[in-house]
C-alpha cells in the first residue's frame, strides 16, 4: 500500500468539509478525483501534503503518518496552485532549483526537460521572463513539469487541465499516460472526459464524502455524466 | 474595500496590534513635528537674536524639503495597486488618476510637514519680535511641501521614466550637501536667498504652489498616457538566467539551492532590494553618533552602533524570515526534504551577510580604536543570539508579505511578535554591559556578550533544532496565514 486515507476528517469550526473512511491507493494507480466545487478535492490533497491539519484520522504513505514523519517528501511531488511556483525566477532557474532540491545537476534537469519541448511550445525554456510574467497557462505548464522532476513515486496535480489550451490538454494527457509506469498519479479535475481518459480509477467526492470509487470501465464517462447531470 | 480586507483577515488581531503601534508612532511623530514647528520662532529669536528669524527658518525648511524630496524619490510608491483593482471597474480613468494623485497629498511626509508648518505659523503670529507676512510665508511653505510631493511623482521608479535622472539627482544632492558640509559651497546662503525671494510678495510666494499644480498636471498627463494594465507590471526589461555564486552555495547542498534562490529573492523583489539601499546608511552610524558630542561616545552607545553596523541587513531581512517566502511557502514545505533545511539555509545566508557586512566596518577602528573589538564582538552577538531570536519569533510571525511593494512605511508582515522580540535583543546587551560596568569592568561586559554569541554560534545546530520544533507546532497556522492574500 502506497497511500492510505484512514478515517480522515477535516472540520472548519462546526462545518465538516471532508470525511473519508478509507481510501487505499496502490503503486501504479492513476487516481482521478472528481467533484463539484467545494467537494473537498483540494482539501484532500492538502491533507496529504501536510499543509493543513487533519481534525481526525491520518494520511499514511508507505505506512507512515505524513504529519509525523517527513520522509514522504522524498518521493512525493505536487502542483496545487501558484504557491508551488517561485514567481521571481525564470522558468529555467525554477526547474534548476527544483532539480537541485532533488539532487539533480543542472545537466540532469536540462536533459530531462528536453522531452517536454513540444508541450512547452517554445515559450518556456529559455524564456527571458520571470514566472510572474508568464501567462496563466504557461505558469501551469511550468508547475506541472516541475512536479515530475526527480521522478517522484507520487505525483499530485490539482486541476492540471484547467487554463490550458486544447492542444496542450491533449499533450498533457499523453505525458501522463506515457509516465504511468513511473509515477502514481492523483489528479483532480472538473473535466470528466480528460480525467476518465488518463485515470485507472475514479473517485467522486461530494460535499466531503466519497460517493463513488470505481475502477475505470468502458462506460465510466457515461456514469459520471449521469451522476453530475442534476 | 481596504477596510474590509483588513477586518476580514484571519491575522486581524495581529493587524490590530500593528495598527495600534503605527497609530502611536504617528502620534509621536505628529506631536514632535508640532512641537518643533511651535517652538521654532521662540527658539530662533532666543538663540540667534541677530538673524532674520523667518528667513533663517526658511533656510532650514528648504534643507528639510531637499531631504524629504530625496526620501520621496527613493521610497514614494505610486498607488498602482489601487489602479489594478479599479481599472476594470466602471470608473473613468481620469477619476482614478486624480484619486491616486490626490491621495498622495495625505501621505505621511506631507501630513507631518503640514502639522509642523501650521504649528509654526500659529506660534509665529504670537511671537514677539518675529515679524513676517504670515500669508506669504504660509503660502510658500505649504507650496514647497506639495511642489516636492508632485515633482517626486514625475520620477516614480515604477513608471521607469528617467531612472538615470533619478539616480543622478540623488548623487548630485548628496555631493552638494557634502561640499556644503565641508564648506566649499555656501548652500545654506543660497537656500536663504531663494527663500527670501519667495516671500518677497504674494506673487513670488505663489510660485511653489504654482510649481506644485503644474507638476500635478504634468504627472497626470504622463500617467494617463501610460496607465494601462501592462504598465503596472514590475518586470525588468533585461532578464537572463543567473547562477549567483553557485560554487559557494553548492557546498551547502540543498540548503545551498535555497540560499541561491533567496539571493535572487533579495535582488529581484522591490521590498527586499530597498532594504539593500538602506544598509550602507547604517554603516555611517558611527559618524552620526560621534558627531553628537561626547556623551554619545560612551562604550554603551558604541556597542549599539556596532550591533547595527554588523547586522544591519540580516536584522532587517531576518525580521521577516519566513514571510519573505510566503508566496511560495507550500512549495518549500513539500519539496524541502525537511523543514530544518529551510532554517539552515536562512541561517547560513544571514551569517554570510553579517560577516560580509562586518569586514568593512572594522575600518571604523581607525576612527575610534574601540571599534576594532566592538565590531567583531557584536558580530558574534548577532550570529549567535539575534539570529536565533528572530528564528524563534518567525514561528509567531505568520503574515503574508507582498515582496514587490516598497519597503518604506511598509509594515506588511509585521506583527506583535516582532515588536516584542526587539526587547530581548536590546535588553540582553544592556543588562550584561551595565551590570559589568557597575563593577568598573566594561570590557568584561563586551567580552561576555561576545562569548554568549560565540556559544550560540558554535551550537547553531542545536538552536536551529529548537526553532524547527517550534515551527512544526505552528506550521498549519503559518501556512494558512501565508496563503491568505
Amino acid at each position: 500500500m502506497l497511500l492510505e486515507f484512514r478515517n480522515i476528517k477535516k472540520m472548519y469550526g462546526s462545518m465538516t468539509v471532508l470525511e473519508i473512511e478509507n481510501i487505499s491507493i496502490d503503486k501504479g494507480e492513476c487516481i482521478g478525483l472528481v467533484g463539484n466545487n467545494g467537494a473537498g478535492k483540494t482539501t484532500a490533497f492538502s491533507l496529504m501534503l501536510d499543509l493543513i491539519r487533519a481534525t481526525e484520522g491520518q494520511v499514511l504513505t508507505k505506512g507512515h503518518d505524513v504529519s509525523v514523519d517527513e520522509t514522504w517528501k522524498k518521493y512525493t511531488s505536487a502542483f496545487i496552485d501558484e504557491t508551488f511556483l517561485v514567481d521571481f525566477l525564470t522558468p529555467n532557474e525554477y526547474f534548476d532549483f527544483v532539480g537541485g532540491l532533488n539532487q539533480w545537476s543542472k545537466a540532469d534537469t536540462d536533459e530531462f526537460l528536453k522531452q517536454f519541448e513540444v508541450f512547452f511550445s517554445g515559450e518556456i525554456i529559455g524564456a527571458r521572463k520571470y514566472i510572474r510574467d508568464l501567462s496563466k497557462g504557461n505558469q501551469k505548464k511550468v508547475g506541472i513539469i516541475a512536479s515530475l522532476i526527480g521522478n517522484p513515486e507520487i505525483v499530485v496535480l490539482d486541476e492540471p487541465f484547467a487554463s490550458l489550451d486544447p492542444t496542450s490538454q491533449i499533450r498533457l494527457k499523453k505525458i501522463i499516460t506515457d509516465r504511468l509506469d513511473m509515477h502514481t498519479f492523483l489528479i483532480s479535475s472538473h473535466d470528466l472526459t480528460h480525467v476518465a481518459e488518463v485515470s485507472s480509477r475514479i473517485i467522486i467526492l461530494e460535499k466531503g464524502k466519497v460517493v463513488m470509487d470505481n475502477l475505470k470501465t468502458e462506460d465510466t464517462v457515461k456514469k459520471m455524466t449521469e451522476y453530475f447531470a442534476v | 474595500m481596504s477596510w474590509k480586507s483588513f477586518m476580514r483577515s484571519p491575522a486581524f488581531t495581529q493587524n490590530l496590534a500593528t495598527t495600534i503601534m503605527m497609530a502611536f508612532l504617528g502620534l509621536y511623530f505628529g506631536v514632535s513635528f508640532i512641537a518643533l514647528g511651535a517652538a521654532s520662532p521662540h527658539a530662533i529669536t532666543e538663540m540667534m537674536p541677530d538673524v532674520d528669524g523667518p528667513i533663517y527658518f526658511g533656510r532650514y525648511f528648504l534643507y528639510f524639503t531637499i531631504y524629504t524630496f530625496l526620501t520621496r524619490l527613493i521610497f514614494q510608491n505610486f498607488g498602482f495597486k489601487d489602479l489594478k483593482q479599479y481599472i476594470l471597474q466602471k470608473i473613468p480613468k481620469s477619476t482614478l488618476l486624480h484619486y491616486i494623485l490626490t491621495k498622495s497629498a495625505f501621505n505621511w511626509i506631507n501630513v507631518m510637514s503640514l502639522l509642523g508648518v501650521i504649528a509654526y505659523l500659529i506660534s509665529a503670529s504670537f511671537a514677539e519680535g518675529y515679524d513676517m507676512n504670515l500669508l506669504n510665508h504660509g503660502l510658500a511653505l505649504v507650496g514647497l511641501i506639495y511642489a516636492s510631493n508632485y515633482k517626486a511623482f514625475l520620477f516614480d521608479k515604477q513608471l521607469s521614466i528617467n531612472k538615470v535622472a533619478t539616480g543622478s539627482i540623488i548623487i548630485v544632492v548628496i555631493l552638494v550637501n557634502y561640499l556644503d558640509y565641508k564648506g566649499f559651497i555656501p548652500l545654506g546662503d543660497i537656500l536663504e536667498f531663494i527663500y527670501s525671494f519667495l516671500v518677497l510678495n504674494i506673487g513670488t510666494a505663489l510660485l511653489p504652489l504654482l510649481g506644485a499644480i503644474s507638476a500635478y498636471f504634468l504627472s497626470y498627463k504622463t500617467l494617463s498616457q501610460i496607465a494601462y494594465l501592462e504598465d503596472t507590471k514590475t518586470s525588468e526589461t533585461s532578464i537572463s538566467d543567473v547562477n549567483i555564486g553557485s560554487g559557494l552555495f553548492a557546498r551547502f547542498g540543498k540548503a545551498g539551492k535555497l540560499m541561491e534562490m533567496e539571493v535572487k529573492l533579495i535582488l529581484r523583489n522591490k521590498r527586499a532590494r530597498n532594504m539593500l539601499y538602506i544598509v550602507p546608511f547604517m554603516g555611517i552610524y558611527p559618524l552620526i553618533i560621534h558627531g553628537q558630542g561626547d556623551q554619545m561616545g560612551s562604550m554603551g552607545w558604541m556597542m549599539f552602533v556596532a550591533i547595527f553596523c554588523t547586522g544591519g541587513y540580516a536584522l532587517t531581512y531576518g525580521q521577516l524570515l519566513l514571510s519573505w517566502n510566503s508566496e511560495h511557502f507550500d512549495l518549500l514545505q513539500t519539496k524541502m526534504t525537511s523543514i530544518k533545511e529551510i532554517f539552515q539555509a536562512k541561517y547560513f545566508l544571514q551569517c554570510i551577510l553579517i560577516i560580509c557586512q562586518t569586514l568593512p566596518m572594522l575600518l571604523w577602528g581607525f576612527y575610534k580604536t574601540e571599534y576594532f573589538y566592538l565590531m567583531p564582538a557584536m558580530m558574534f552577538y548577532n550570529l549567535g543570539v539575534v539570529l536565533f531570536l528572530y528564528m524563534l519569533s518567525a514561528s509567531y510571525n505568520s503574515k503574508r508579505v507582498d515582496t514587490n511593494k516598497g519597503a518604506a512605511m511598509n509594515y506588511e508582515g509585521f506583527s506583535l511578535a516582532l515588536f516584542l522580540i526587539i526587547i530581548p535583543i536590546m535588553a540582553i546587551p544592556v543588562l550584561i554591559f551595565y551590570g559589568a560596568n557597575a563593577f568598573d569592568h566594561p570590557f568584561l561586559g563586551v567580552f561576555l556578550i561576545a562569548l554568549i554569541g560565540l556559544i550560540g554560534f558554535v551550537f547553531h545546530d542545536k538552536l536551529i533544532n529548537i526553532s524547527v520544533a517550534l515551527f512544526k507546532k505552528n506550521r498549519y497556522k503559518i501556512g494558512a496565514a501565508f496563503r491568505n492574500k
